[in-house]
């Protein structure tokens, strides 16, 4: 069953690849408009020390912008969950603020952050806060009330409540959040990068795009592919490690 | 001589507004249980007695009447242990940390806890089950955790929501017998909802009877007279059974 859930998208993914790769060799395509797989691989190969140098730097940016708006998405959840009063309040600010393009605001930070690492983390903050926000904050509310009723007749105090039990609670819907905060940082962190940058992925693919090497374009693509898939796959992993739980029986909360 | 009176409930009447219409649920219930008492209360479905256990525990307050634990209005909340009717373990814990959940909260020292805990679970069957999940657990080991959490959480009130309802006949009466024996050794103040006349008869020291939504109570009953054991085949105890269920059915007493 796994082998067979694995083949089927493998092949499909090679078939997809044979047909590029006839395909600009029997019209003859230009290289520098559409390199063959094959060429992109050689590329990715021979490149590699040039292509890791670059992917280091944006992988720290998007860890950093990843534990960051971690970070602040689970804090305004907890926020706004306790206290209505600060939702009212904010609540129109953080919708609003998700109807900014990202693209307006990177050029922004450049001015605010200078060319280093800072801006990409905060664009790829900015982008990754919102779901894990919108998700713990809906994990904190369906909390089982009998439970919360439980805590009270045990003299919980609020502090206590929060860490033994709405938070082991609201944790699947985390994960959910920080999986969609992970594949999005990896564009947070691009967009940045095209903006305005001396390393990274985003600016190797910026300069090869200049320079007609759309090999190295590519190459830098399926790098940053990787490092998305490696994020979502890490994430998956901590998740069932940390929540064999939930994955039994009926969902809690 | 008898002990002191331990809970006081006199005439709590208690309404919810469902949808905009006026709901009755309790109408006047009164009865008072002295230190190491097993008070058993039953009635129809629906009749309100997880409302008088929430109002007992402190979760509720009654529109008139009181009621009073340890002589105390006030402060009712964390004065007694609730077993919620619902399953409640936290699926997180382990059978050992969801025991001692009460305990942890109340600022005792984990080795001390831990160590009261691991002595009772020999006592409550459960030898060797201290590390698992409670998925791992059968429905009658996880009930019987919940009811170790409740005894463990140092009150000496426990107020049962139906501990045995969702248990299979057979599962049901040993976990009776055990009860009843742990009850012995530990003697704790007991209020027990059931809708098992049976059960009341073979567990409680005293049964109160109510009557359809809203409540009042129909009649009381006192079982002192029925040494214990008790046995179901006996003629004393099968005639006090059949009395109760016409009670219950006919609606007088």
């Amino acid at each position: 069953m796994t082998a067979r859930r694995v083949f089927v998208p493998v092949l499909l993914f090679l078939a997809a690849l044979g047909l590029w790769e006839i395909g600009v060799r029997v019209f003859s395509v230009p290289a520098y408009i559409l390199p063959p797989p094959s060429r992109i691989l050689a590329t990715f190969v021979g490149q590699f020390p040039l292509l890791l140098g670059h992917a280091g730097v944006t992988l720290a940016e998007i860890l950093l912008g990843l534990l960051l708006g971690g970070a602040g998405g689970l804090g305004l959840a907890v926020l706004l969950f306790y206290s209505d009063g600060v939702r009212r309040a904010v609540e129109p600010f953080v919708i609003a603020s998700q109807m900014v393009p990202v693209f307006a605001i990177a050029p922004l930070l450049i001015v605010w952050l200078g060319y280093g690492l800072w801006p990409k983390v905060v664009v790829s903050a900015l982008i990754g806060f919102f779901p894990v926000a919108v998700n713990a904050l809906d994990g904190l509310r369906s909390t089982r009330s009998d439970m919360v009723d439980l805590f009270r007749t045990m003299g919980a105090s609020r502090r206590q409540t929060l860490a033994k039990l709405f938070l082991p609670a609201a944790l699947p819907s985390l994960f959910s959040g920080l999986k969609v905060a992970a594949t999005l940082s990896v564009v947070g962190a691009t967009i940045g990068e095209w903006v305005g940058a001396r390393r990274g992925l985003g600016y190797l693919m910026l300069q090869s795009n200049a320079r007609l090497r759309v090999d190295l374009v590519f190459a830098a693509i399926l790098m940053l592919t990787l490092i998305g898939l490696s994020l979502f796959a890490g994430f998956r992993i901590i998740e069932r490690r940390m929540l064999h739980w939930a994955a039994h029986g009926r969902r809690f909360g | 001589m008898r002990s002191p009176v331990t809970l006081e409930v006199d005439s709590v009447r208690k309404a919810f507004d469902v949808r905009g219409v006026r709901l009755g649920v309790l109408d006047s219930v009164s009865f008072v249980a002295s230190d190491g008492d097993w008070i058993t209360v039953i009635g129809p479905s629906g009749c309100g007695k997880t409302t008088l256990l929430r109002i007992i525990a402190g979760l509720l307050e009654p529109d008139a009447g009181s009621a009073l634990v340890h002589g105390a209005r006030e402060k009712r909340l964390g004065a007694a242990a609730l077993l919620p009717q619902s399953d409640t373990l936290l699926p997180w814990r382990k059978a050992i940390d969801n025991a001692v959940l009460a305990s942890e909260i109340a600022g005792v020292p984990r080795a001390t806890a831990l160590a009261e805990a691991t002595g009772l679970f020999e006592r409550f069957g459960l030898s060797g089950f201290e590390s698992m999940y409670p998925w791992q657990l059968s429905g009658g080991m996880q009930q019987r955790v919940a009811l170790m959490r409740t005894f463990l959480s140092g009150r000496s009130i426990l107020l049962l929501d139906e501990p045995l309802g969702a248990l299979d006949p057979l599962t049901r009466a040993s976990m009776q017998e055990w009860l009843l024996s742990v009850w012995n050794e530990l003697r704790k103040t007991i209020v027990l909802v059931t809708h098992d006349v049976e059960e009341a008869v073979v567990l409680s020291d005293r049964l109160v009877v109510l009557t359809p939504r809203p409540a009042r109570v129909l009649s009381e009953w006192s079982f002192e007279d029925l040494p214990r054991p008790r046995v179901r085949t006996d003629l004393a105890f099968m005639r006090r059974r059949a009395e109760i269920l016409g009670v219950l059915v006919g609606g007088t007493s």
